[in-house]
């Protein structure tokens, strides 16, 4: 078992990646994963489109209220978990077939995320501008993720397990991403952590 | 953990001169300048010393020191022009810097894996590739945090240290250095020895 979440720094963070995978894989699933992974990329991208188009109502909410409703925050909560969930498999970084519901404790690799909190009103305005320099960092982490999946996929199908260290840079990698989108869309106030960075 | 023979020693204290960040890059020239005449060099002497390898099955400790010393000093004017570190490194790869490289004397290698080094490093050097473009983004954020705060966030310092340690390791790899694969894991330095406390021998023995 790794721990993706190791410092103080991520640890106190209101999203936090937890994982429990065993690094063991089934190598006939490795073989066909983007395939298998297809009805998730569907249900990612429908649920993505309508929290694209509520977005902009729950921007306006949260800049009112100084914070995201309980029932918002768990749906928005719920989708960043998800997506967690299907690009953890996509990815490679863990085995089993993922829900469809981003419940919690539900995956390997699974996303621990805070109740609302108050936030800055001038933080949430400007939410999307502040959010470029990690967007930027996400982007380049994520390609960084689809180079370990691609690497990832050859080493699982030889020896039917993950590399830990390919393991420990993808989560590291993906709660980086979570982090981000939770920021961006208003989970939390706090700004996406780069620590946790697996040791020089 | 097996430990790797091309390691990271971090002792950088995240503090940065706001002028010496500001002029980073221009400060960074007579380095990057001498780094260039340097790696043109190696060309030459890593190509002797692959026929070397193939034919001794090892490299000499004194041209691996001299190796040693190129990718050490490497290391040093990245982390400086990539604001990894604070202080103007020296020009001659000695030991001492903030971020350090701690190499293992030179063993004996499989001649079969040095005749196909270059093409057996590809995987490694495709991850440095992405990984330097991670360091690039670090740096130029890293700019403008350190201008702000007088100081480098922590995060970004050991991500960015790890992508240079990682790239460092696939240098090492490719001008046989070592024999050992470039790891994506943490490459801890080993622990130092925890002094024991003097075992009391019972009375009478």
């Amino acid at each position: 078992m790794t721990q993706a979440s190791a410092t103080p720094a991520v640890d106190t963070h209101p999203i936090r990646l937890v994982n429990n995978d065993d690094l063991k894989r089934n190598r006939l699933t490795v073989f066909f994963r983007l395939i298998l992974a297809i009805p998730h990329f569907i249900w990612l991208t429908v649920w993505l489109f309508v929290l694209y188009v509520a977005g902009f109502f729950f921007w306006l909410i949260a800049l009112f209220a100084g914070r995201l409703p309980d029932g918002i925050h768990n749906f928005v909560g719920r989708f960043t978990r998800y997506s967690t969930h299907v690009y953890a498999y996509s990815s490679l970084l863990a085995d089993p077939f993922p829900g469809f519901t981003g419940a919690e404790a539900s995956y390997p690799i699974d996303l621990q995320i805070d109740p609302p909190q108050q936030q800055n009103r001038l933080g949430i305005f400007f939410r999307f501008l502040l959010a470029i320099p990690a967007f930027l960092l996400a982007y380049i982490l994520r390609i960084l993720m689809n180079v370990l999946a691609f690497a990832g996929w050859f080493y699982a199908l030889f020896t039917g397990r993950m590399s830990e260290g390919i393991e420990s840079l993808g989560t590291y990698a993906l709660r980086y991403e979570a982090q981000t989108f939770a920021y961006a869309f208003l989970l939390t106030g706090k700004y996406p952590s780069l620590g946790g960075a697996p040791t020089a | 953990m097996n430990v790797h023979p091309v390691r990271f020693v971090v002792t950088d204290d995240l503090r940065r001169s706001r002028l010496t960040v500001f002029f980073r890059l221009l400060l960074a020239l007579p380095h990057l300048i001498w780094l260039t005449l340097w790696t043109y060099t190696m060309f030459i002497v890593i190509a002797f010393q692959w026929l070397w390898v193939i034919g001794a099955g090892h490299m000499e400790e004194d041209i691996h020191r001299y190796i040693g010393r190129f990718v050490r000093y490497n290391v040093h004017v990245n982390a400086y022009f990539m604001l990894l570190a604070n202080p103007w490194p020296k020009a001659n790869g000695r030991e001492g810097y903030p971020i350090d490289l701690e190499l293992d004397p030179a063993e004996r290698q499989n001649r079969l894996t040095v005749i196909f080094r270059l093409i057996l490093a590809i995987p490694a050097y495709v991850f440095m590739v992405v990984l330097h473009t991670v360091l690039n983004v670090i740096a130029f954020l890293g700019w403008f945090a350190s201008l702000a705060l007088g100081r480098m966030p922590q995060g970004m310092r050991d991500l960015g240290a790890y992508c240079l340690r990682f790239e460092t390791q696939t240098y090492a790899y490719i001008l046989l250095l070592t024999p050992r694969y470039p790891s994506l894991a943490g490459s801890s330095p080993p622990q130092p020895a925890v002094e024991q406390p003097p075992v009391e021998q019972p009375p009478g023995i």
